[in-house]
């Protein structure tokens, strides 16, 4: 209505600063800790957007998966999260790998894939005990994609204990998936996906913490690629004088990984690092090994760069062949480049902005160079085919 | 750099100084410097001395003799009459004579009749002033700095401590905080907002708190209810007057601002207070929401007479 007077504020500051005081900007995020009825607004609520794009070298592969996401507070007690994603997935994917070159190499199929995943995801958790220090939820996470279902349920729960410095965590999760094919119209097979984790999580002092974490994992059914052929020259001279394999695994794999990471905040530095390790064995073969590190670094109130660094070494599935040289062909072989010997180092950065008080941005930039070379103690398998990408990760998220 | 902290008494508050620095002797010499500057504002402005300049300007009310005053007390007049005039007069430093009538250790508020009889001696707008000095027309009437004396002394200790160069640290007077900069590691201090109802026994400390506030730099002053107040056949009277009908405001229980100065912030605290909930254009949730709408970086906590809690913007 007065729109030509200067405002409240204008007028208070001006009177206020022909003092000899000083304006100090407000740089300030009031978290409610007690609101007698802050039920009633859902402060606390949190909305993401995310984009990742995935590019391997020579344009092999391009994935770009944009996800929307959020979290919000029902009331004291209650939490609900979902999100929604589609992957966009076109380039090619090595189909036959073949040796009819001398040595086994991977063919690209000549038609490039595009697909289509659609996601989405919920959780609902309720928390419980006397400091609303204990959590139990329920997770439900859907996909679809033109040859691959996926519905997945989960059931976790969480106590404090110990002045609330040490937290137990235990969750089932099961997967009911459906292989199909784009090739062969009769396949649709069932792979399902048992989970059990059992976790802890220690605070050592206020700005030190310990997470361990085991999961045991148990796959089912149709494990195979149903597209992965090898082709494969005998070279003895006898006949029949080379073999066409399809893709075929056990239709059972038992999994064990044990993960355990630290945290520690180094006020003096204004930074936080983090350590993490991870093993990795299954009854196919593999033993995998994963260490990392980060440091995130305050640069000042509004900003954070963060630096990490990642290697992964895995040894190579038994029935793994890049050719194929025995007499007759064994029962299970698969020339997965997953299934084989290597080693990967991930070095990435990322850059955080406090734009306002309530809305943040990201954007990372990785780099994935996957070798036979790199791995752990040596080893790595024969012919392996070096894989490089960039990842680049950009986020908005808005706390209300 | 080292953290130290320096906790004082001043103006009948707990307050504190802290704050990263070099060396104890450059801390002390800050500390010091903003603890005397406190302290002179407190003598200056305080109505419980008899040789202050307020208690100058009170005794010699209803003599038609306007009374000399120097720049750094007319320019607090000016930010008084900026406040009076923002808040349609709800704010107004003569209203201070209802506290002879009101008194908040009694078991009852008093007869009505009794409150209109100081009702004439308030009324700034009748105060006569000009750049160098001020006249109250009437005897018996007062000013005092209440409202705002101990932001002003927040204000002025923080530009103290800049002047010392201490961009890492903040004071605290009773509540009213004005934080210079972040911890030197460039983390934000965290400070507590009291609750105006807090729990009888509470089974957590931070039930106590209405909210952790996470502050890198800014001002923060609170006002609340339950600062004094009688209760009287189940209704609470809080210390909160109108000066236009000389009665005890009901509405918010407390209202936390964050502005870039105290007397800013303090302001807008005390005239959300006086306010009062409601819905309606005068309404405080109005005020602070077109306030805060500004964009101008204010930020407002409020909890209502229920007990809702409201952030702004």
């Amino acid at each position: 209505m007065n729109k030509q007077l200067p405002s409240t504020f204008a007028s208070l500051l001006s009177a206020a600063l022909a003092l000899p005081i000083v304006s100090i900007p407000v740089l300030v995020s009031a978290q409610t800790t007690a609101a007698p009825a802050s039920e009633l607004l859902p402060a606390g609520a949190v909305v993401g957007l995310r984009s990742l794009w995935y590019r391997e070298d020579d344009d092999r592969m391009k994935v770009t998966a944009p996800v929307l996401w959020f979290k919000t507070p029902i009331g004291d007690r209650w939490e609900l999260a979902a999100s929604t994603t589609i992957d966009l997935v076109s380039g090619a994917s090595p189909i036959l790998v073949a040796n009819n070159t001398g040595k086994p190499v991977q063919i690209f199929t000549g038609a490039s894939i595009t697909d289509r995943r659609k996601a989405g995801d919920a959780s609902l958790t309720h928390k419980f005990g006397a400091l609303n220090e204990n959590t139990v939820g329920v997770s439900f996470a859907t996909s679809n994609e033109k040859d691959y279902d996926s519905n997945a349920y989960g059931l976790n729960t969480t106590f404090d204990f110990n002045e609330r410095n040490t937290t137990l965590a235990l969750g089932v999760g099961s997967r009911n998936d459906r292989v199909m094919s784009v090739t062969d119209a009769k396949l649709n097979a069932p792979r399902d996906a048992k989970e059990w984790l059992v976790g802890f999580t220690q605070l050592i002092d206020r700005r030190t913490l310990i997470q361990s974490n085991l999961t045991v994992t148990r796959l089912t059914g149709y494990l195979n690629d149903p597209y992965k052929l090898t082709f494969s020259l005998y070279r003895d001279g006898l006949s029949p004088g080379s073999v066409f394999s399809a893709d075929l695994r056990p239709n059972q794999r038992d999994i064990f990984t044990w993960l355990t990471r630290g945290k520690r905040a180094l006020p003096g530095m204004g930074a936080i690092v983090s350590a993490e390790y991870r093993y990795y064995r299954d009854d196919w073969g593999i033993r995998a090994h994963t260490f990392s590190g980060t440091w995130l670094q305050n640069v000042n109130g509004r900003w954070q760069v963060e630096a990490g660094l990642r290697f992964y070494s895995q040894s190579q599935a038994d029935f793994y062949r890049a050719e194929i040289t025995q007499r007759p062909a064994p029962r299970y072989t698969s020339s997965d480049q997953r299934l084989a010997a290597f080693g990967a180092w991930e070095p990435s950065l990322k850059v955080i902005v406090k734009l306002s008080d309530q809305l943040s941005w990201d954007l990372g930039y990785a780099r994935y160079l996957q070798r036979g070379s790199s791995k752990l103690n040596g080893g790595g398998s024969p012919h392996f085919e070096p894989l490089s990408a960039t990842m680049i990760n950009s986020g908005l998220v808005y706390k209300f | 750099m080292e953290r130290f902290d320096f906790p004082f008494h001043a103006m009948a508050c707990t307050n504190r100084i802290t704050m990263f620095a070099p060396s104890r002797a450059v801390a002390v010499a800050a500390a010091s410097a903003a603890i005397n500057e406190v302290n002179r504002i407190e003598a200056k402005y305080s109505r419980y001395r008899v040789d202050s300049v307020v208690s100058n300007i009170n005794c010699q009310s209803g003599r038609g003799v306007p009374v000399e005053i120097d720049p750094e007390t007319a320019l607090l007049l000016d930010f008084a009459e900026s406040c009076f005039v923002e808040s349609g007069g709800l704010f107004d430093i003569t209203s201070g004579v209802l506290r002879r009538v009101w008194d908040f250790s009694a078991s009852a508020p008093p007869a009505l009749a009794v409150i209109h009889s100081v009702l004439p001696l308030i009324g700034w707008s009748r105060v006569v002033r000009t750049a160098h000095s001020v006249m109250l027309p009437m005897a018996g009437m007062e000013i005092d700095f209440g409202g705002f004396g101990k932001e002003y002394a927040a204000d002025r200790a923080a530009a103290v401590l800049l002047q010392h160069d201490v961009r890492h640290g903040f004071v605290d007077l009773g509540g009213d905080v004005v934080v210079t900069g972040p911890q030197f590691d460039q983390f934000p201090w965290s400070l507590g907002i009291r609750h105006p109802r807090p729990r009888p026994q509470p089974p957590h400390d931070e039930n106590q708190f209405l909210a952790t506030v996470s502050i890198a730099s800014g001002a923060v002053a609170t006002s609340g209810d339950y600062e004094r107040y009688l209760e009287h056949n189940g209704r609470r009277y809080s210390h909160i007057l109108n000066p236009l009908t000389g009665l005890s405001v009901n509405g918010l229980q407390c209202v936390t601002a964050f502005a870039p100065t105290c007397l800013v912030a303090g302001g807008i605290t005390t005239i959300a207070m006086l306010k009062g909930e409601g819905s309606g254009p005068d309404s405080a949730n109005t005020w602070l929401a077109r306030l805060t709408a500004e964009g101008v970086g204010v930020k407002v906590l409020a909890v209502g007479a229920l007990g809702v809690l409201a952030h702004y913007p």
